[in-house]
């Protein structure tokens, strides 16, 4: 595997990182712990909810359908961390659809 | 069927049973039976055992030579597709939306093309039919020369739109493999020109579903299956043309690899086939073996069924253990039983290979080998309809959508790997493709549709940006000789502020924007996804691209502005769309429509799919960002909102410390509005879609499925002979 985040951590993901002997996740930006790495990550963030249309720039004026997904149906939830605000994650989900648990490691097998 | 009540029903909680449970029952079609379709062929995950000439070859196999051979052999099935490209006369074809392959004796996939992997991958299916049902067959047989016409998706095709010829390929009277070629034809005869009917009720309003068909005998068609098929499509002359370009194919196929007998002798070749598919095997096995052990997900979301719009849930669960991948799809949205987006098992395992060849198994000699650690179990659900009249004509659609969300999963597999140069945000998915039919230019009959559809924005990688307008996700090695050519003629103007963004940006998609002229009118159909919700997903705090609309405008004064020379028309579609400088009625739709007229001087608009980025805005360099602008792909505003990139007055450079102000201001406005998770979720959990979101959901937020036991045996019908005996 690649261990490009030294200090005996795993870069998971572009900017998550675990440390294998704590076995915790961590911020690879700014080191934040985001807590044990058996539970999703994500709990550890703060997040936001986003209007589709402040990312996807609507039609001036606007129109029933354009180059922004509907807000009713689709929403932007983003995952920042607390200590540096870095954006781990995004996803774009129907309102109230559960967070995705997207990361579950054999935490015995990685080692 | 007869309907029992629930009460006296054995049902199946899907939810409730473990991942290896499901295997058991789901990790198989649960298609029926038909005349020309078996299920139990489709099934098989397993290789066939050797032939006893593959047998007698292994040993003569020395692994120089067959370097040498295999190399020849890619060589043999790249010009086999290029071939197709230049003699076909399908638009389609033309792009490269194709596959070839060369199978064992048995029908294992032992080399393929690239282009639409899946057009090769499921060839297996017709060519284990044969073998099963007509070779012992007094009125069918196999002999050296038959050609084998199919396009039923069920028969191991992918819509009835894709046509296929195979061959058999003898050596000294002994069969030695088989050779297939086809791809998007699109004119089957369906109820509209070209195909792509998004309003269908059932698969019979989807054209002709051929089985395995004996067209041909000797290298040769016969003339009365060749007309027949031809009378039953509206453009006989293209279809014609396109029949005859795989059969040279097919024919070259054939003659080259038995140059490869006379060179080497068939053991050698018989044995290098399969030994092809056993390396495969074995490095897949070792290139899984390098990735964290552990679950993967993503959920993905079609907003419509083609024939009314909603939201279709499509989750992925990746499972690595050891050596072996396993694709687990429960939860999936029910099977809607209208419109065309119905997916079979086989085919979301062979989606499945679009995503998982060039990424995961990146470098690796595609055959049928690397599926061999690889199982997809899908409980009855729109991604393994088991109804037999459903349509299917869209299927790829629902499949897309799958290599999107099996791609965001296996990307969080690949990173932490020695394997993270694969790593990429998917193509771009959100396709819109447009059908004309009527009558063309120089009086002869149309239907179909351009191949531009194919050119999607690529997902931005870890270390670069995405290409523009550079191939599609079914094929991430395609190519788009459309828009090559065009552009080589007349440089493109891309869209501003809709790829998605990051640390690394999408590549924009090609937009088409058509000036019907020169005709009374012509019937269009379209068919896409994404106008509602997006799916050109990003990866790693990456935005996705953006959504898409179908813009008409209807008795527009476009051709007027053009005769009278007008230096101020639209460039992009949000320039057309902002500024309104065409005169006309605007309409903008979601992306299906059937059987629409449009007429001399209407104009159609269809943009394509962007990629999504890579990674945090706020982490992009500036100086691409000023690069971004100075090409028109991002507008100055949404540097500064989004990428938090000043530019000093003039704009010709960044002005360094407004940018860091900017993002300082951005990053500290992320820690004032962000919420622990546990407040956030106990909202966002109230939270639902409106009702008319949800039509063909199943139950929110995770469909349940409690299955009939009785309906869904464990072990599929295997029939054993041919079906109407």
């Amino acid at each position: 595997m690649v261990t490009d985040s030294g200090a005996g951590r795993r870069r998971i993901t572009e900017a998550l990182d675990l440390d294998a002997s704590s076995r915790r996740w961590v911020c690879n930006r700014c080191g934040h712990d985001l807590g044990p790495a058996a539970r999703n990550y994500k709990e550890g963030c703060l997040v936001y909810d986003r209007d589709p249309r402040e990312i996807h720039v609507p039609f001036d004026p606007p129109t029933e359908f354009g180059f922004n997904p509907h807000p009713d149906w689709c929403r932007i939830v983003e995952f920042y961390c607390p200590g540096c605000a870095v954006m781990f994650d995004v996803e774009y989900l129907p309102p109230g659809h559960p967070i995705t648990h997207d990361i579950e490691l054999d935490l015995d097998a990685v080692g | 069927m007869t309907v029992m009540p629930a009460s006296q029903r054995a049902l199946l909680d899907v939810a409730a049973m473990g991942l290896d449970e499901r295997i058991a029952r789901f990790g198989r079609p649960l298609m029926r039976p038909g005349p020309g379709l078996d299920p139990e062929v489709l099934h098989r995950e397993v290789l066939e055992a050797p032939t006893e000439l593959e047998l007698a070859g292994a040993d003569s196999l020395d692994p120089v030579d067959l370097e040498i051979f295999l190399h020849k052999l890619d060589s043999i099935i790249d010009d086999g597709r290029d071939v197709c490209k230049y003699l076909s006369m399908a638009e389609m074809l033309q792009a490269g939306d194709l596959g070839v392959g060369i199978f064992t004796a048995k029908g294992d996939m032992a080399g393929m093309s690239t282009g639409v992997i899946l057009h090769a991958l499921l060839h297996y299916g017709p060519v284990k039919y044969v073998l099963k049902h007509y070779v012992d067959d007094p009125t069918v047989g196999l002999a050296d020369g038959d050609i084998f016409f199919f396009n039923d998706p069920d028969a191991g095709g992918v819509h009835t739109y894709d046509h296929f010829l195979m061959m058999p390929v003898f050596a000294g009277g002994e069969l030695l493999a088989w050779v297939a070629c086809g791809g998007h034809q699109g004119e089957t005869g369906s109820r509209s020109p070209g195909g792509w009917s998004p309003e269908i009720g059932s698969r019979y309003e989807e054209g002709l579903h051929i089985t395995p068909l004996r067209v041909g005998t000797d290298s040769r068609f016969h003339t009365d299956h060749l007309e027949f098929l031809l009378n039953s499509v509206r453009t006989p002359r293209q279809n014609s043309l396109d029949m005859k370009a795989r059969l040279a194919v097919c024919v070259r196929l054939r003659q080259q690899l038995l140059r490869e007998v006379e060179r080497r002798g068939a053991p050698f070749v018989a044995a290098g086939l399969r030994q092809s598919i056993k390396t495969s095997a074995e490095l897949a096995r070792r290139r899984i073996s390098n990735f964290n052990d552990g679950v993967y997900r993503s959920v993905v979301f079609l907003d419509t069924i083609g024939i009314d719009d909603g939201l279709i849930r499509l989750p992925v669960e990746l499972h690595k253990r050891g050596d072996e991948l396993i694709i687990d799809m429960a939860g999936a949205s029910p099977e809607p039983g209208i419109g065309p987006f119905h997916l079979r098992w086989h085919l979301a395992r062979a989606a499945s290979a679009a995503a998982l060849f060039p990424t995961v198994f990146r470098g690796l000699r595609w055959s049928i080998g690397l599926f061999d650690p690889i199982k997809l179990t899908a409980p009855p659900s729109i991604v393994n309809a088991p109804s037999r009249d459903s349509g299917t004509g869209s299927g790829s659609h629902t499949g897309r959508v799958v290599v999107q969300g099996l791609l965001l999963a296996a990307m969080r597999m690949l990173h932490d790997s020695p394997h993270r140069t694969g790593v990429a945000a998917p193509f771009a998915e959100n396709l819109l493709l447009i059908q004309f039919g009527g009558t063309g230019q120089f009086g002869n009959p149309i239907a179909g549709g351009p191949a531009n559809g194919n050119a999607t924005g690529q997902g931005a990688r870890f270390d670069l940006d995405g290409e523009h307008s550079a191939g599609f996700f079914w094929a991430m090695v395609v190519d788009c000789p459309g828009p090559e050519e065009q552009e080589r003629k007349f440089p493109y103007r891309f869209d501003q502020d809709v790829c998605g963004l990051g640390r690394y940006r999408g590549g924009v998609g090609l937009t088409d924007c058509f000036v019907i002229h020169g005709t009374p009118g012509l019937s269009s159909n379209s068919v896409g996804t994404g106008s509602r919700f997006t799916k050109n997903y990003g990866l790693f705090g990456g935005y996705s691209g953006a959504a898409q609309p179908r813009i008409v405008i209807r008795g527009s004064d476009a051709k007027e502005l053009m005769a009278a020379g007008a230096d101020d028309l639209p460039m992009s579609v949000r320039e057309l769309a902002d500024r309104r400088r065409i005169s006309g009625e605007y309409v903008f739709g979601h992306p299906n429509s059937e059987g629409e007229t449009v007429r001399d001087g209407d104009v159609v608009v269809l943009a394509r799919g962007c990629g999504g980025g890579y990674g945090d805005v706020l982490e992009r360099d500036p100086e691409a960002v000023r690069a971004d602008i100075a090409d028109g792909i991002t507008s100055t505003e949404s540097a500064t909102q989004l990428y938090g990139v000043v530019l000093a007055p003039g704009g010709c450079r960044v002005d360094v410390e407004a940018t860091e102000a900017r993002r300082a201001e951005i990053r500290a406005e992320r820690k004032r509005l962000g919420r622990p998770y546990p407040d956030f979720v106990a909202d966002w959990s109230q939270r639902r879609p409106p009702p008319e979101a949800l039509r063909h959901y199943g139950e929110f937020p995770v469909p349940v499925q409690v299955i009939d036991d009785r309906e869904y045996p464990v072990e599929p019908h295997s029939g054993t002979g041919a079906w109407h005996r």
